[in-house]
């Protein structure tokens, strides 16, 4: 079975100013040490805990463009198989 | 890419908390197999109050839970109680409240007058409509939408075909999934799907024909990849044309030929027959066999088994190749996974097999080699279409707002169904008129012919939907209305869309969560939801504007416009019996009117067993599939699967499988043979590329909305034309060089995207139709189905030639 990303909004647009998104990685324990890394050297996400695969997280960014670029570099990390979003709140 | 801090850093970290625990809870659920919830707590931020609301786009029925502070829609989140979507939305979804934001939002009627848009009142504007209606009631037609709620289309159904005794009424759903809709008339005697989105949940191999789920019904497609995810074997098999972001997912991606599908189909049909390995058991239980008259018709005739046998004789894998674009061992595989009834087999599609002037006659095979085969009628085993539009099935399939039809899935051809909705309506007997009205594409062909020229619609009232963008071969059907005398275009809608440019009265409408609502989704689920901000200035619902031009014609004398009561057409009572003005803006929502029409046209739906639950109980849930019948506890039961003992109430004990409204009467499905023919328009020397146009992720049909929201339109800023590398560089065409496209019927100039976001084959191109600047819809063909009457926009022949070159960064080119 072919393993490419599936970011039904990969290379969108996505959130607008917060949002809940759900990363999903591959099986393999390096790979989330390493999604684990890039997050944390990011500096914009605030992380969740794993729930096996699956990793909750935050994503707060200064605009729009902003947060499609976050979504992108997320979708592109080594180890992501599928993002997700859970919500999005906009500036009133 | 930068952090940010404009908004206040208590909110912004209330907000972000939120937003973790949404996503926790939603990551927890996906990794059940099971994952719907009975109750979830949702985000908790001050001020915001949430309710729910199906989305506003395609035919999935997503819910979504709507947050809304100070009358403002402010947040968004996927309802984890939603059977559909169990909590995920795609990206359109988790926007869809920006949709009621756009700067130019219509909020003030508008009549042109000298040729410019000048602001009216309501009244002069529902004046102007009744009088026009009035001069001429049979030269009026109504032109609406599957994104119409049940209770907008009903109200413009019974306005026309019980008021003005006028079957000029058809929606753009005929573009989109008529074909659908004859394809299981002739194949089940009663339209819509018989199979749910459970399926994806139970399937071994799921086949898209000519469909691309991944970016068109997104989290349907998330289903099947999350069932991936958690180790479950599904085999995706992806059949099309050009490769999409569906095939980058499939095991196998099969590309077929323009029109190839018709012989795939009968070539999985041939194996099986001529292997002996069809499930011999249900069809001679369940089937019939059926062929084509001359000339055709709907029905066809009936045909013995071995006239079938003899029909499919030229039909092998290797005579199919060539025809097809498969090569034989392709055929095979397919014709082997149909053999093996241990699998669980699920077919989907939705435009690329309806849009094809043979429309009906695929979809008939379709559903034939799963009826052959016994892949029909277990959970993950049958043929499921799909719609595009929120309420294609509610509003257009159910409620009948088709030319030819009535609600409950009636005939205005049939004096017995005609006498019934007459009965239901309180109308004098004989007041529905037994002649079929224009399908869409000869309303507007009549619409834009002059009026002493035969031209005999000469008023047409648009209602949510943008036909001056989607009709196909736009110059003709749209476009030509431009300088005739006595033409009147009347839109209500929530933007300016290129069917405004041409508008004479131009009203401005109440969208989504600002009116209530219901709509029926591709699965057969009715799905309701309460208002819950107010429009923006002057706009208002579409129900209303129809009820309130009634009343105005029966004011002007207009007989119809009352029952044989002498009550108006929409009466609505109070407890003491009083009428409720509801044709007075003011008083629309002193009861609530949605409920009230439901109720009334609810009984229509028991006539083909397709039983809608009483509104009250769709307020508490997330939509319920009909038929929807109570069981003795008091409870409402849903249906899953229809046709199939022990899920459908309506099949009778120790039958199993009862095709209950079956063309022959006999409880049997017809297993059809339609022969391939080839497209109607095929590349030549003159035009030498094949044309395929559709949709993308981001935006949702015309645009109209979805590019008002910013973080989509900036995703997708504008069309293009996809080409392949290989034709790109044989006609020095690089990335974003402007290409010329020109076909019979128009030209049009898009940039380029080589090998883009899909990838179509050598000698073919692709272009979404969702920009309103650049209308691909002038280049398409208009011929269309001989039974659906649904247009192809898949497939004709076009020129391509280099214009220009990209502009380079520092701007000279």
């Amino acid at each position: 079975m072919p393993v490419q990303p599936f970011c039904q909004t990969a290379s969108q647009g996505v959130p607008a100013a917060v949002s809940g998104l759900v990363i999903t990685a591959t099986s393999d324990p390096s790979d989330r040490a390493a999604i684990d890394a890039a997050l944390a050297a990011a500096g914009c996400f605030e992380v969740g805990p794993w729930q096996e695969n699956r990793l909750p997280v935050a994503l707060e960014a200064a605009d729009e463009r902003a947060s499609r670029e976050w979504f992108e570099w997320l979708c592109g990390l080594p180890g992501v198989v599928k993002v997700d979003l859970a919500f999005v709140a906009w500036d009133d | 890419m930068s952090g940010g801090n404009s908004m206040t850093v208590g909110r912004r970290q209330f907000l972000k908390l939120s937003a973790l625990a949404a996503a926790s809870s939603l990551a927890a659920q996906l990794g059940q197999a099971a994952p719907v919830v009975p109750s979830v707590e949702l985000p908790t931020i001050p001020d915001v109050h949430w309710n729910k609301a199906p989305c506003r786009f395609c035919g999935t029925g997503c819910h979504v839970q709507v947050g809304v502070k100070d009358g403002r829609v402010v947040a968004i989140a996927g309802d984890r109680q939603a059977e559909v979507n169990k909590g995920l939305l795609c990206v359109k979804g988790y926007h869809v409240g920006l949709a009621l934001y756009g700067k130019d939002r219509l909020t003030t009627p508008l009549l042109r007058k000298d040729g410019k848009l000048t602001p009216i009142s309501w009244d002069e504007a529902i004046d102007v409509i009744a009088q026009r209606i009035q001069s001429a009631p049979n030269r009026f037609a109504m032109y609406g939408s599957g994104q119409w709620t049940i209770p907008e289309g009903y109200a413009a159904q019974k306005f026309m075909k019980g008021g003005l005794a006028n079957n000029q009424i058809d929606p753009n759903a005929r573009l989109c999934m008529s074909s659908a809709v004859t394809g299981f008339l002739s194949s089940y005697g009663v339209d819509e799907p018989a199979s749910c989105f459970d399926d994806l949940d139970a399937c071994d191999v799921v086949i898209t024909w000519g469909n691309n789920p991944a970016e068109m019904h997104p989290v349907l497609f998330s289903r099947l990849i999350d069932r991936r995810l958690r180790g479950d074997k599904v085999m995706l098999i992806d059949i099309s044309t050009r490769r999409t972001r569906t095939s980058q997912q499939a095991d196998h991606y099969l590309p077929m030929l323009p029109q190839g599908d018709l012989a795939i189909a009968n070539c999985i049909a041939h194996q099986l027959v001529y292997g002996e390995k069809f499930d011999r058991e249900f069809v001679e239980k369940h089937c019939n066999f059926r062929g084509d008259t001359e000339p055709l018709t709907l029905n066809g005739q009936a045909i013995t088994f071995e006239q079938y046998r003899e029909f499919l004789k030229d039909y092998s894998p290797e005579k199919v190749a060539p025809l097809s674009g498969l090569s034989v061992e392709q055929l095979q595989m397919l014709g082997k996974l149909f053999a093996d009834r241990q699998l669980k087999i699920t077919s989907l599609w939705c435009m690329g097999m309806n849009q094809h002037t043979r429309g009906t006659a695929i979809n008939n095979l379709v559903h034939s080699i799963h009826l052959l085969s016994g892949h029909w009628g277990k959970p993950g085993d049958g043929p499921t279409s799909l719609t595009g539009q929120p309420s294609a099935c509610g509003t257009v399939r159910e409620v009948g707002t088709l030319c030819n039809a009535l609600p409950g899935g009636r005939l205005v051809e049939n004096a017995e169904h005609r006498a019934h909705a007459e009965d239901w309506w309180n109308l004098p007997a004989g007041r529905i008129n037994p002649q079929p009205g224009y399908h869409t594409v000869l309303m507007w062909e009549k619409f834009c012919t002059p009026s002493d020229q035969g031209g005999d619609i000469d008023t047409i009232w648009v209602q949510v939907t943008n036909p001056g963008q989607s009709l196909p071969n736009l110059h003709r059907l749209f476009n030509a209305k431009k300088g005739l005398e006595n033409k009147f275009l009347i839109v209500s809608d929530v933007y300016p869309t290129a069917t405004t440019e041409l508008a004479d009265l131009i009203l401005p409408s109440a969208m989504w969560v600002e009116k209530n609502g219901i709509y029926g989704n591709s699965e057969r689920r009715t799905q309701q939801w309460f208002k819950q901000v107010d429009p923006p200035g002057e706009a208002r619902d579409d129900c209303w504007q129809t009820i309130a031009v009634a009343h105005r014609l029966m004011k002007l004398g207009h007989a119809g416009m009352q029952d044989k009561d002498g009550r108006f057409l929409f009466h609505q009572a109070d407890e003491a019996d009083q009428e409720i003005p509801i044709w007075n803006w003011d008083h629309y929502y002193d009861v609530n009117v949605d409920e009230r029409l439901y109720n009334e046209y609810r009984q229509f739906s028991r006539m083909k067993h397709k039983d809608l639950a009483p509104y009250a109980v769709l307020a508490e849930a997330r939509g319920m599939r009909w038929p929807v019948v109570e069981k003795d506890d008091g409870s409402w039961h849903e249906t899953r699967w229809r046709f199939v003992e022990g899920s459908d109430p309506y099949v009778q004990s120790g039958q199993g499988v009862q095709f209950y409204h079956s063309v022959t009467k006999d409880d049997r499905a017809l297993i059809w043979f339609r022969p391939y023919s080839p497209p109607p328009e095929v590349p030549d020397s003159d035009y030498p590329f094949w044309l395929d146009t559709g949709r993308v992720l981001e935006h949702w049909h015309t645009g109209t909305l979805t590019m008002r929201i910013a973080p989509l339109q900036k995703a997708m800023p504008s069309a293009y034309v996809e080409i392949n590398a290989e034709d790109a560089k044989r006609l020095a065409i690089r990335n974003g060089d402007q290409v010329r496209l020109e076909t019979r019927r128009g030209s049009l100039e898009l940039p380029a995207w080589i090998d883009g976001r899909g990838i179509s084959p050598v000698g073919a191109v692709y272009v979404p139709f969702f920009d309103e600047r650049l209308l691909i819809n002038q280049l398409t063909l208009d011929a269309h189905d001989p039974f659906s009457k649904q247009p192809d926009y898949k497939k004709c022949a076009v020129r391509v030639t280099k214009v220009g070159v990209k502009p380079a960064s520092n701007g000279k080119s």
